[in-house]
């Protein structure tokens, strides 16, 4: 079993400002960790339909 | 789909163990030489505790490894039309004691090996609880952020399909973890119930747990951790022959388990006087209200930062806060040789996973400090996913007071047997967890043997 680079503040939102710690870089578990908001539903890009054409 | 245990766990029957012989190929796992994180301390402990109980060489190679590794590769279709394709794990550490039981997570840094050492925490924190489960864990590689909530469905259903009967209520029981939370654990249920013939549909509700409470989910989940984390305290402070009233704490991380921590601590009488969240420190010494605090957090954007009642203070000087109890709920590797020699206060409960390294609990341990471990002090939540599997299989529901009545009952016996073990064997705590986790899961397979 090896150790892992597994790493939760990278993603997290308050990786630049968090006070708790200085090792951001294995930390795997954390109470505070920010959960990431899926991003806002993407309008469905609306197909418009073709105009067929009579030969 | 590889297995590399899965020929010796699953075929277990009787055989004696003192002359069992594994293949030789099984090694003892090399120590890292990076850094050491929390994969690398539940190896440590591992084998310290193996040494302690001079666990069997043939058992030791068993528990050293994993017994199942699920990668699955699966399509799914995104908004735009277009198909991405996923890469997911389930790592199915041992199943000596019961079906796996461990959290699933979606992060873009998940891999085989994150899940692996989590997988095995998994087993000697399920061990420990007296719980008929082993340990497991997994997750999908990939950013939430950049998906939908429509996405997220889609590749949560699609990769619970893809892990198809790898997991089930009596094999493997997912529950949420990083990135993932009830509405993801109902999708999994759903989607697992609905591959099922329409008559054992209901039957296959106990797949996940952590479910939303409409949806076979247990009252008084939100609570468990830090209500458990309470209960340890009380347990040793009862045993010192002491009571909560009067005595203080300060608390790192105010989310879920410190905030409940500190809820339960403060009616019992124990003063709150210091407090640390992602965006800063507080203290007061006569006191900050629990109550109070979390109202203004949820009226401050989740911040604590700017609290009336207390004084900002630099977050170096954080654990040094003269207190009777010290409470570190948010994450790894807080207290380490750098500021051990700073606490004051003489029991530490780690409500969060690994909050003290390896050479910070030394200093701490010569110090006299008594350290409430992370594998005990936490474990109220795993506790209750089991109440929660157990509800959805016998087909009831439970009250709040039913749940709490029997986490009372179910931490109480753990914390009984890890201090009298402790004092019996002249160990710290930790240790001791460690020593019962690992020799209950060894009587399991001195009983049975390893087949053939």
């Amino acid at each position: 079993m090896n150790a892992n680079p597994f790493n939760i503040c990278p993603s997290c939102a308050y990786l630049n400002t968090c006070v708790l710690t200085k090792s951001k870089e294995k930390v795997w578990s954390c109470s505070e960790y920010n959960e990431v908001e899926c991003k806002e539903d993407i309008q469905k890009e609306v197909m418009t339909e073709k105009e067929v054409e009579l030969v | 789909m590889k297995n590399t245990k899965s020929e010796i766990s699953d075929r277990e029957s009787n055989s004696n163990t003192k002359e069992m012989t594994l293949t030789k190929e099984l090694k003892v796992p090399a120590k890292p030489k990076n850094a050491r994180g929390m994969v690398d301390n539940v190896l440590e402990q591992f084998n310290s505790a193996s040494d302690q109980i001079g666990l069997h060489p043939n058992i030791r190679k068993i528990l050293s490894i994993t017994n199942n590794e699920v990668i699955v590769n699966f399509p799914v279709k995104m908004d735009n039309g277009d198909v991405e394709i996923f890469q997911g794990y389930r790592v199915q550490h041992n199943n000596a004691l019961g079906p796996y039981k461990g959290g699933l997570r979606y992060h873009p840094t998940v891999d085989i090996d994150a899940a692996r050492a989590l997988a095995m925490w998994m087993t000697w924190k399920t061990s420990l609880a007296g719980l008929p489960y082993g340990g497991g864990k997994g997750g999908i590689q990939l950013d939430p952020s950049k998906y939908s909530k429509d996405e997220l469905e889609r590749i949560t259903r699609r990769f619970t399909f893809a892990l198809g009967d790898n997991i089930g209520p009596e094999h493997d029981i997912p529950a949420p973890d990083v990135n993932t939370n009830a509405q993801t654990m109902a999708w999994m249920a759903d989607t697992y119930m609905s591959t099922k013939a329409p008559a054992a549909r209901s039957m296959n509700q106990h797949v996940v747990t952590g479910k939303p409470i409409g949806s076979g989910g247990l009252e008084g989940r939100d609570r468990a951790t830090g209500y458990g984390v309470f209960l340890t305290i009380k347990f040793w402070i009862e045993e010192n022959n002491e009571t909560l009233e009067g005595k203080t704490f300060i608390v790192q991380g105010f989310g879920n388990v410190g905030y409940w921590a500190a809820y339960f601590l403060e009616k019992e009488g124990a003063k709150m006087i210091g407090v640390q969240d992602a965006y800063g420190s507080i203290k007061n010494g006569n006191g900050i209200k629990v109550e109070d605090l979390f109202n203004y957090t949820k009226a401050n954007n989740g911040s604590l930062v700017g609290y009336p009642e207390s004084e900002a203070m630099e977050k170096e000087d954080f654990f040094a806060l003269d207190c009777d109890i010290c409470i570190p709920a948010a994450l790894g590797n807080q207290i380490t040789e750098g500021n051990a020699h700073l606490i004051k206060a003489n029991l530490i409960a780690e409500g969060a996973n690994g909050p003290i390294n390896v050479e910070g609990e030394k200093i701490l341990l010569e110090k006299g400090v008594t350290i409430i471990p992370d594998i005990l002090c936490n474990s109220g939540g795993v506790i209750t996913s089991y109440f929660e599997w157990l509800q959805n299989r016998n087909g009831e529901l439970w009250n709040m007071e039913e749940v709490i009545e029997r986490l009372d009952k179910k931490l109480k016996e753990s914390y009984t047997k890890v201090s009298d073990y402790a004092k019996l064997e002249g160990i710290d705590m930790r240790k001791a967890a460690y020593c019962i986790a690992i020799q209950r899961i060894e009587k399991a397979y001195v009983q049975r043997g390893i087949f053939p």
